[in-house]
């Protein structure tokens, strides 16, 4: 266990080296000028200022060199000052963090809430009303865009219910009552979508597992149905729907960024969107380092979570 | 194939696999299904409303209909937005866009990632854990920040737009072809081509790419799916399609703007987006089930 853990934490380095990499060969292509929009178009025009800037700044060396110049200081864990407000790139990125983590969160226990239970109604009545119904749910919230549910939100809000879906964002440790209650929007816009994805999943892997024999023989020795289902059945069939989670959490990230432009939330994905606008590197390249060490973080997470529940799965 | 033939086998032809009795028992397989009609005639209807979209839309895209924010009415279906152009036109017209988008993109994943699976799952060694390693990184960077990234850096025109979402999606077809591949390079057929001397090339065109068209057919058709949403989400937030020119998820995102003024800006767009990315989906769906009985035996 501990090797594996060891191991797979190792094999993150070469996968967020390259995330790091690619992200900043990308963004050092990106037409757009840093010294206009730090001073303005009369400073980018003064080519002696100019020089001097982007030698402050280093911009002035080698791709390669900038790029060991960054990575030295990541590891000694400097991230640098943003070019455009001068702060350090990692208090803005700590105070933001929260507040994307807490939007994930919060979707990801909508989607898990509405999707598992609805997914294992849809099997164990496979044909009839619940299924039918179920299935309906999923096609639409695969085929609804979040960004078009949270619009819908936040205009049906405004018109028939104001006051209650309110824009914005309140620290959780300053009103928790308030931090989750305008949360819950954009959580819902987002988790609906994913819910509807493991309810898919969750529906085929308990038709799945229900079809094997050791249910059957479950059923022959005279249980109950539900005994059969809840304690037999959910127990394996539950298991790919944790590897599931996993996966769509990365998806659940790339939403966040465009719900928080949607409700104000002022998160990593507006702060990575204006970044890229502002060409400000420093920003852009400590928010993707964090949001990527999430995704793989979650997805090692999931698979232990797997290997912990899945006596078949052997760590090595 | 002869009709007489599939009655005569009607209640095992589930069990035989695809590729003996082709079109026909595809073409009952949709015609038996709703679900997969209805994927298939949005898809149609789509199809020919961008096609035939300027003989459809009563107005052009940014043509002035002299009222700002009408609601929905016979002379404007969809209503009108704050510069007064006519909702439905641009819906239409918007048709070609996104779909202008989507498609290709799709077209061009597949031209560039099928390839480089079957190479890579039938090469195997340092080419596969090349390509293996360069897909972990791209899986793991989140898809709509690699997109913005790339828009930002190629600038925002349909071409761009159409290599952006080609390029996140070149993994996602390459791994479905890769995996079949894997599995089939050590089967006997190809084993024999092998030992009668059969090129790679040939065993790759002849043996190995008939084989996973089905799977990467099926992907094709769910990617378009999430083509739509990748374009509508990117024009959505102003780096997709530039306005004026029509597109739903720009449409969406600027009727977001003057929301409290009508909600019929919002709802057209978004539903319009909601149906393609079903038609779709319910395609896809349908396809997969068709090619892959295992899961159509669940049903």
């Amino acid at each position: 266990m501990g090797r594996y853990l060891l191991r797979r934490l190792l094999l993150l380095i070469p996968v967020v080296l390259g995330v790091t990499f690619l992200t900043f060969t990308l963004m050092r292509l990106v037409p757009g000028d840093i010294v206009t929009s730090m001073m303005g178009v009369t400073a980018a025009n003064d080519e002696a200022l100019r020089q001097q800037i982007l030698q402050e700044l280093g911009l002035d060396r080698p791709l390669l060199e900038q790029y060991a110049w960054w990575l030295g200081r990541i590891v000694q864990g400097d991230f640098g000052h943003s070019f455009i407000h001068g702060g350090p790139v990692i208090d803005e990125i700590l105070r933001r963090l929260p507040i994307t983590l807490q939007l994930a969160t919060m979707s990801m226990a909508i989607a898990i809430l509405i999707g598992v239970p609805l997914g294992v109604l849809s099997a164990v009545r496979r044909g009839g009303l619940p299924d039918l119904g179920a299935r309906v749910f999923a096609l639409m919230g695969i085929s609804t865009p979040s960004f078009f549910t949270g619009t819908l939100i936040v205009v049906l809000g405004a018109i028939y219910f104001p006051g209650i879906t309110t824009l914005g964002y309140v620290p959780f440790h300053e009103d928790p009552l308030a931090s989750l209650g305008r949360m819950i929007w954009p959580a819902l816009s987002l988790g609906l979508g994913v819910a509807a994805i493991i309810l898919r999943y969750t529906r085929s892997s308990v038709l799945e597992v229900l079809g094997e024999d050791y249910v059957r023989t479950a059923r022959a020795k005279g249980l109950g149905e539900e005994r059969v289902v809840f304690v037999h059945a959910l127990k394996s069939a539950l298991i790919p729907v944790i590897t599931a989670i996993g996966i769509w959490s990365a998806f659940l990230i790339s939403g966040a960024v465009v719900l928080e432009e949607v409700f104000a939330i002022p998160g990593l994905g507006r702060l990575i969107l204006s970044a890229i606008e502002n060409r400000d590197y420093p920003i852009i390249q400590g928010t993707v380092l964090f949001l990527s060490l999430a995704v793989a973080l979650v997805m090692l997470a999931s698979d232990l979570l797997v290997a912990a529940v899945d006596p078949r799965v052997a760590l090595d | 194939m002869e009709p007489s033939l599939i009655a005569q086998r009607s209640p095992e032809s589930d069990a035989l696999p695809p590729e003996i009795s082709g079109w026909s028992r595809l073409r009952r397989h949709i015609l038996r299904d709703p679900a997969t009609l209805a994927g298939l005639v949005i898809v149609l209807v789509l199809l020919a409303m961008a096609l035939f979209a300027p003989w459809i839309a009563p107005y052009g895209a940014n043509e002035s209909t002299g009222t700002i924010l009408a609601p929905p009415s016979w002379d404007h279906p969809f209503g009108t937005n704050i510069q007064g152009r006519d909702l439905f036109s641009r819906v239409v017209l918007g048709s070609q866009n996104s779909l202008g988008v989507a498609l290709p993109s799709v077209l061009l994943a597949i031209a560039v990632g099928l390839p480089i699976g079957l190479l890579a799952g039938f090469l195997g060694g340092w080419f596969d854990s090349l390509v293996m390693r360069l897909f972990d990184i791209m899986f793991a960077l989140p898809t709509i920040l690699f997109a913005i990234a790339l828009v930002a850096y190629l600038g925002p025109s349909l071409q761009n737009l159409i290599m952006t979402i080609a390029i996140l999606y070149i993994p996602r077809v390459a791994m479905v072809a890769r995996g079949p591949t894997l599995s089939l390079k050590s089967r006997e057929f190809v084993l024999a081509a092998r030992s009668y001397g059969s090129s790679t090339w040939r065993i790759l065109r002849r043996h190995l790419l008939p084989n996973i068209m089905a799977p990467v057919l099926v992907e094709g058709s769910l990617l378009l799916s999430t083509a739509l949403l990748t374009e509508a989400a990117l024009s959505f937030l102003g780096l997709g399609v530039q306005p004026p020119n029509p597109s739903w998820g720009a449409d969406l995102g600027r009727g977001r703007q003057f929301m409290e003024l009508g909600m019929h800006q919002v709802i057209f767009p978004g539903v319009m987006i909601m149906v393609a990315v079903m038609g779709f989906n319910l395609l896809g769906d349908g396809l997969r089930d068709f090619f892959d009985p295992r899961i159509r035996r669940q049903r």
